[in-house]
């Protein structure tokens, strides 16, 4: 077993009085996806957004490669190596698609734009994903499709050679093609070494490219599996009751957090 | 594609959204960009064809120049705030402002004149910001605040300006670079069309340009991605504010005795170029270069009816009908996919029947 990448220990985040995160542990190793799994309102996204410091956290400490760092501010993660891609998708619709994968990160040329190498860089990456379903660079993201839209997001957390992507649910909004080719990119990212988090609530999505389950209810980590070990059965009750058969929250937990 | 350079830069500038290939950027195309400027174009023949024989004259051009001048300077200060999604009525209370700002603080003299610009870029800043932290950090409503810092500017004009004025004129070398022209075209025309490039290049072609676009028009998505998007609108409330400034300043040079009704015509006026430049209400649309043609669209049909001998009540009527006709205009081609959808869609279900066809591989 590697050392882990990343690893999130005992955090808590509260939104006034609503206790959205209860002491989560949760580690992300290299070259592996950690499927991310819970009910609606588990606190996937707020988990996602704590860790790209979107949201600050009220207690608990996270380690990067093996290193204790605060991350209070998206621009830390990201010059980490750490990236995502938000559910809200964070695409801005008038701009096109190199100016979006260079958004905040432009390549200035005495002092202005770089368009030209931007543009050179963003073909290479998605080349380099074997992206073909966009045909140019330059085109405005409003005008590409919901797997477009999501390959963009993909290839744009990927340009920075970042270490980590987190996936908050890719494949949502997507046709069954749509979502395998999304998939197929989100396992090639993990082969190409990165420790990859993906978001779903799809158990068909996580059996097939998953490596690890971490199941979260109600705002705790119920449990975390290896994908091989484990069986959709288990990983949907983990999912809806916090606990299957003797691994999971204890009974009184599970119950207590209702 | 390398880097865009001389006209060809220019004209791709005012084309936004760039395309892949050389080709089709030149393809005529339903913008906000090509809609003004046609009806630019047909608003100059109905000039000179219908209104007035002379309007491509010496005499008409130096009447008409330095007020278009003007007026795409303050116009494209607007359409900043109105990228971002927002509105300022200030406008004319800044532009009376500078205008009493540099008659005072100059006195008269030549020598006193860069200290009394000095003055008035210091106020424009100040005024920007306080327009900007109100509605962007605190999250109030820009047609009210910037109404409110309007009507508190237009107060301290009073007071500053006093019940006797000892001067009433500005320096003669605001006035007579004001006045300069070339061929009967004013050199504020030309200064103006100037900013409107620097303006675009600005947005385009440097980093801090293209954040502002971002923030204004997807707020949320440059939240997430780490930048200070409130900065960068507050930075839009500052830059129209000088821009103001610029305008009032050259106006109060043109007309040599600014008085404090010197920005009222501008209120309106600045709106109404923006929105006939396509810019959407709601943000995320600035274009100096379709301002600029909006600006001289509304200037020119004014001066048109002006010299038809229509009232002044009229002329009002006139611009809100075409405020109303820009408008509804802009709307439609935002949403001509969406409108041709809905006109499509005649037999029920049928977005759901395409729907339903996933191929399956
Ligand atoms: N910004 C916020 N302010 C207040 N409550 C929030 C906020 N974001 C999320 N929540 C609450 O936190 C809980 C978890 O939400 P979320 O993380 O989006 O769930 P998931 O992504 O697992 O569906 C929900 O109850 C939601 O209402
Ligand atoms: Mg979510």
């Amino acid at each position: 077993m590697p050392e882990p990448i990343l690893e999130i220990s005992g955090v808590n985040k509260s939104f006034g009085p609503v206790h959205v995160l209860r002491d989560i542990d949760l580690a992300i190793y290299p070259g592996q996806v950690t499927a991310l799994v819970g009910d609606n309102g588990a606190g996937k996204s707020t988990l996602v957004k704590c860790i790209a410091g979107i949201h600050s956290i009220d207690s608990g400490t996270v380690a990067f490669e093996g290193k204790p760092v605060i991350l209070n501010d998206p621009r830390v993660a990201a010059a980490l190596g750490i990236e995502f891609v938000y559910q809200d998708l964070a695409l801005a619709d008038n701009l096109d698609i190199t100016q979006n994968m260079f958004l905040g990160r432009e390549i200035r040329r005495f002092g202005f734009l770089a368009d030209g190498q931007m543009e050179r860089k963003a073909r290479e990456t998605l080349t380099s994903l074997s992206v073909r379903t966009v045909s140019s660079v330059r085109q405005s993201v409003a005008s590409l499709s919901g797997g477009q839209r999501q390959t963009v997001a993909i290839a744009k957390a990927v340009l920075w050679n970042s270490k980590v992507v987190f996936l908050d649910e890719p494949t949502a909004a997507l046709g069954v093609q749509q979502t395998r080719q999304v998939l197929e990119l989100v396992r090639r990212l993990a082969d190409q070494g990165l420790g990859v988090v993906l978001i779903s609530h799809n158990m068909n999505d996580v059996m097939e490219v998953a490596d690890r389950v971490a199941a979260l209810y109600l705002g705790r980590i119920a449990a975390e599996v290896l994908t091989k070990d484990s069986s959709t059965t288990q990983i949907v009750e983990l999912i809806t009751a916090g606990r299957s058969g003797d691994i999971g929250l204890a009974p009184a937990t599970a119950n207590e957090s209702i | 594609m390398g880097r865009p350079r001389g006209l060809r830069f220019l004209y791709v500038a005012a084309m936004q959204p760039r395309t892949a290939s050389f080709g089709s950027r030149f393809r005529p195309r339903l913008t906000p960009f090509t809609v003004i400027g046609a009806a630019f174009v047909v608003l100059l023949l109905i000039s000179q064809f219908y209104v007035t024989s002379h309007f491509f004259s010496r005499g008409s051009m130096s009447v008409l120049t330095p007020l278009i001048g003007v007026m795409v300077i303050v116009a494209v200060g607007q359409a900043f705030v109105m990228g971002t999604g927002g509105i300022d009525l200030s406008v004319a209370s800044v532009m009376t402002l500078v205008g009493s700002i540099v008659l005072k603080q100059s006195q008269n003299q030549n020598g006193r004149l860069i200290g009394a610009l000095v003055f008035c870029f210091v106020a424009c800043v100040v005024i920007g910001l306080i327009n900007g932290i109100f509605i962007e950090a605190l999250r109030l409503n820009a047609l009210v605040v910037t109404l409110a810092v309007g009507q508190l500017v237009a107060g301290y004009t009073r007071l500053y300006r006093g019940n006797v004025l000892a001067y009433t004129d500005v320096p003669r070398d605001l006035s007579r670079a004001a006045g300069a022209d070339i061929g009967g075209v004013s050199y504020l025309l030309v200064v103006s069309v100037g900013l409107a490039f620097v303006g675009t290049f600005f947005l385009h072609r440097m980093v801090e340009g293209r954040r502002l676009v971002a923030s204004s028009a997807a707020p949320g998505t440059a939240l997430l991605v780490g930048l200070r998007a409130s900065g960068y609108r507050i930075l839009a409330y500052v830059i129209a504010a000088c821009s103001y400034g610029v305008g009032g300043v050259l106006l109060a040079g043109q007309l040599g005795t600014p008085d404090l009704t010197l920005g009222d015509p501008y209120l309106l006026t600045s709106i109404v170029a923006v929105v006939l430049g396509g810019a959407a209400l709601t943000g995320g649309r600035v274009s100096p270069l379709a301002t600029l043609l909006g600006a001289a669209f509304i200037t020119i049909l004014d001066y048109d009816l002006r010299v038809r001998g229509y009232s002044s009540g009229m002329r009002l009527l006139t611009q809100g009908i075409v405020l109303v006709l820009a408008l509804s205009l802009a709307y439609g081609i935002r949403n001509l996919s969406r409108m041709g959808s809905i006109f499509r869609r005649a037999g029920p279900g049928r977005a759901e029947l395409t729907q339903g066809v996933v191929p399956i591989s």
